[in-house]
């Protein structure tokens, strides 16, 4: 190093840890790793390719090369101390190591007993590992089928919950791979980081993981509880933001020979946002923190946040009800949405099956010859067929064909709205073609035709209302071919963040409160046209 | 040709699913019928503040989306219980969770109905009161065609294993055919049975002397 460079990069370091310095409090940790010369950072030996140990014994990984990188940007030397699951924070606690970088997952119980540092450096979770060719793309597709899982491992229960999986159990990892090779389940559900360590194997060629991770935990770095607030969590969390921002986690990730992970992605993208005037979007506030929309939501506390996200997340710490679309802007943000698109879904099918039905029933009750008996017809086609089937054999079926010979891809929300209102216009056809023939007792000439439709449309408005109210009830359904309505984004919620109980009773209550509000609105329409109808005759 | 012949290998496995379907229809039928009896006498009581609070009831669960519902059963309810007199832990199926959701639109449908065939009982119009069959029959046949949603919470009924079948032969091109024959499916049991209602509410209706669409 030239002396030049050698200046340069101190007064960098030096002016690094100024900024850092603001607004925190001195560190006695940071001040006898300063004097030492020497930084502990805690590593793991059995965790490849995260830390283990190469054929000499000595510990090599990608956390070993993040501890490494820690040390020389703080200008010491590294002394890497091996720790276990069991005792990493412990022997923080304990002041026999002062940093620990070990597959630590984030969470609001180990932040009781330890700092962890913001942002998380990556993120674990599980997913399944199964044979190619198996066509199932998410983890809907896993809904009832059976899935090999290991005993004993903290995400069974919830995975089975959350995705509906019908889980066999095996005693230990052996015994649930040769369940998976001998074809008594479709996969295999464990930690990624695991998974890809056996389809780097040549005996499980042909297999593969193509689930996103599930039941994700972003994982920190971790100093003692005493470090919080101080210059040195400060410190190291600068140095974690310029791991992201610099890129230097994806090409670790890339040279251990992980596959590149959505969150690091996601991560750097947040971390490089910058505001209008130039600068970091997630820069330390004055008072030293990072924003909280930089922060993770479910691991704040009320007493970090303010607004909205302060009421969300004092419900959850005194009631334990988990309503993170109200804390968590990202879950708010699509839950609102679901809601939106919900509505529109609502009014659209109410608009499509009254004119539909309205259509159908002059075609049928015209007497055109062969073009009403095919109306007929096609109307007890759609009648009595599920309008879920008839949605698959638009969107997959036609919509397959359609994109393979033109190149055109049909819209989920139109083609569930066009299959809905087809199945409940059938039925409104029905009831204003029955309002006809009741009508002709009377009147032998009575004929549907636009001038008479409203007659027989006020005779049946009950049976119309209720096809209606009917109609909006099934907009749910479109969830079936991936429109993001209500039900597709609790399930996506409830996911996410495990709060299963909660978001399906919200789900139900929301929908309740929109049908109830929906159908008020429907019967003071019906009320208002009646009312018109009669003062115009 | 070729694909008429791999439906027909395909149909016994279809068939079984269809069973799972009509299983399915039949129970939420029945314990739509079991529940919804009951609050509709209570919707016919005359202490004023229970006839309410039942009709309100009513209402509510007429108003419960069903496919919705169905992911809330499956998700919610557990998948064993214990009960106190027996020694294993009773498994609730994903069949039956699927059939409760759906016997909640059999809850509404029916006690509505019914409530009105009572006071018609009541009324001494006998013959009113008997179009609760063909209404409740109508009510059957919309569960029926319900019963399909029970695929997306991976009951093997027949849509379900109409996307096996498409999967195991790796066809997409057989996606089209095996959707339409499984539509035929349940139209081959509805329609005779919307058919058969249709005759017994004209016949009624001629009885009661009026022939008001329903």
């Amino acid at each position: 190093m030239t002396g030049r460079k050698w200046f340069l990069r101190c007064g960098f370091w030096l002016m690094f840890l100024a900024c850092a310095g603001v607004g925190a409090t001195p560190s006695p940790t940071l001040q006898a790793i300063e004097k030492s010369g020497v930084i502990r950072i805690g590593v793991k030996s059995d965790f490849p390719p995260f830390g283990m140990l190469d054929g000499e014994g000595q510990p090599k990984g990608m956390e070993i090369d993040l501890a490494r990188d820690v040390a020389r940007r703080l200008n010491v030397s590294a002394s890497l101390v091996k720790v276990t699951t069991e005792n990493r924070l412990q022997r923080l606690e304990q002041g026999a190591v002062d940093l620990v970088i070990a597959t630590t997952a984030d969470t609001i119980e180990r932040r009781r007993i330890a700092t962890a540092i913001e942002p998380p450096y990556y993120a674990g979770g599980v997913t399944v590992m199964m044979r190619e060719n198996q066509r199932i793309q998410d983890w809907a597709g896993l809904r009832g089928k059976t899935v090999c899982a290991t005993q004993g491992a903290y995400y069974n229960r919830p995975m089975a919950e959350r995705f509906l999986l019908d889980l066999v159990i095996y005693r230990d990892t052996r015994d649930a791979l040769l369940g998976l090779r001998d074809g008594r389940c479709v996969g295999y559900l464990y930690t990624q980081s695991a998974i890809h360590a056996f389809l780097a194997k040549e005996e499980w060629k042909g297999y593969a993981a193509p689930l996103p991770l599930a039941m994700v935990s972003q994982w920190a770095l971790f100093v003692s509880r005493a470090e919080k607030g101080t210059a040195y969590e400060r410190a190291i969390g600068d140095i974690v933001a310029e791991w992201h921002r610099s890129g230097f986690l994806k090409e670790r990730e890339a040279a251990w020979g992980l596959p590149p992970s959505p969150f690091l992605n996601q991560t750097q993208a947040q971390w490089l946002a910058q505001d209008k005037a130039g600068h970091w979007v997630c820069s330390r506030t004055p008072e030293g923190e990072w924003p909280t929309a930089c922060r993770n939501t479910a691991l704040l506390t009320s007493a970090e946040a303010t607004g909205l996200q302060n009421i969300g997340l004092l419900i959850k710490e005194r009631t334990g009800i988990d309503l993170s679309f109200v804390y968590d802007p990202f879950d708010r943000a699509r839950f609102f949405k679901g809601l939106a698109i919900t509505v529109v879904m609502m009014a659209a099918c109410v608009l499509a099956s009254l004119a539909w039905g309205m259509a159908w029933a002059l075609l049928v009750d015209g007497r055109v010859r062969w073009l009403s008996a095919l109306a007929r017809l096609a109307a007890v086609y759609a009648r009595m067929t599920p309008p879920l089937l008839q949605m698959y054999l638009l969107f997959f079926g036609v919509g397959g064909v359609l994109f393979a010979s033109l190149g055109w891809s049909l819209y989920p929300m139109a083609v569930a709205i066009g299959c809905m209102s087809c199945y409940t216009g059938a039925a409104i056809m029905n009831s204003l073609v029955e309002a006809a023939r009741h009508r002709r007792l009377s009147n032998p000439s009575f004929r549907l035709k636009t001038g008479t439709l409203m007659q027989a449309a006020l005779l049946a408005k009950g049976p119309i209302m209720g096809s209606l109210i009917n109609v909006m009830k099934q907009t749910v359904m479109a969830s079936a071919i991936g429109v993001p309505e209500l039900l597709l984004v609790s399930l996506a919620i409830m996911a996410d963040q495990g709060n299963v109980n909660v978001m399906m009773n919200v789900l139900l209550v929301a929908y309740l409160a929109l049908i109830t509000a929906a159908a008020a609105l429907l019967a003071w329409l019906q009320a208002w046209v009646t009312r018109r109808h009669q003062g115009v005759h | 040709m070729e694909t008429l012949e791999t439906l027909w290998t395909w149909t016994p496995f279809l068939l079984q699913g269809f069973g799972w379907n009509v299983l399915i229809a039949f129970s939420a039928g029945l314990i739509g019928l079991a529940f919804g009896v009951p609050l509709a006498y209570l919707m016919r009581a005359r202490t004023r503040w229970v006839a309410g609070v039942s009709q309100r009831t009513s209402g509510v669960i007429h108003h419960l989306p069903t496919f919705a519902l169905i992911f809330y059963m499956a998700v919610i309810l557990p998948a064993e219980v214990s009960l106190p007199w027996m020694d294993a832990p009773l498994r609730v199926a994903a069949w039956f969770k699927v059939a409760l959701a759906l016997s909640a639109m059999q809850i509404g449908y029916v006690s509505e109905n019914f409530s009105i065939a009572l006071k018609a009982w009541r009324d001494g119009d006998a013959a009113k009161s008997m179009l609760f069959i063909p209404g409740w029959i109508n009510g059957f046949l919309i569960t029926a065609i319900a019963s399909s949603n029970a695929s997306v919470v991976g009951v093997n009924e027949l849509v379900s294993r109409c996307n096996t079948v498409i999967a195991a032969t790796g066809q997409t091109d057989l996606m089209i055919p095996v959707y339409l024959y499984a539509s035929l499916f349940f139209l081959a049991f509805c329609f005779p049975l919307a058919w058969a209602v249709g005759k017994l509410k004209t016949r009624l209706a001629a009885r009661v002397g009026l022939s008001r669409p329903r």
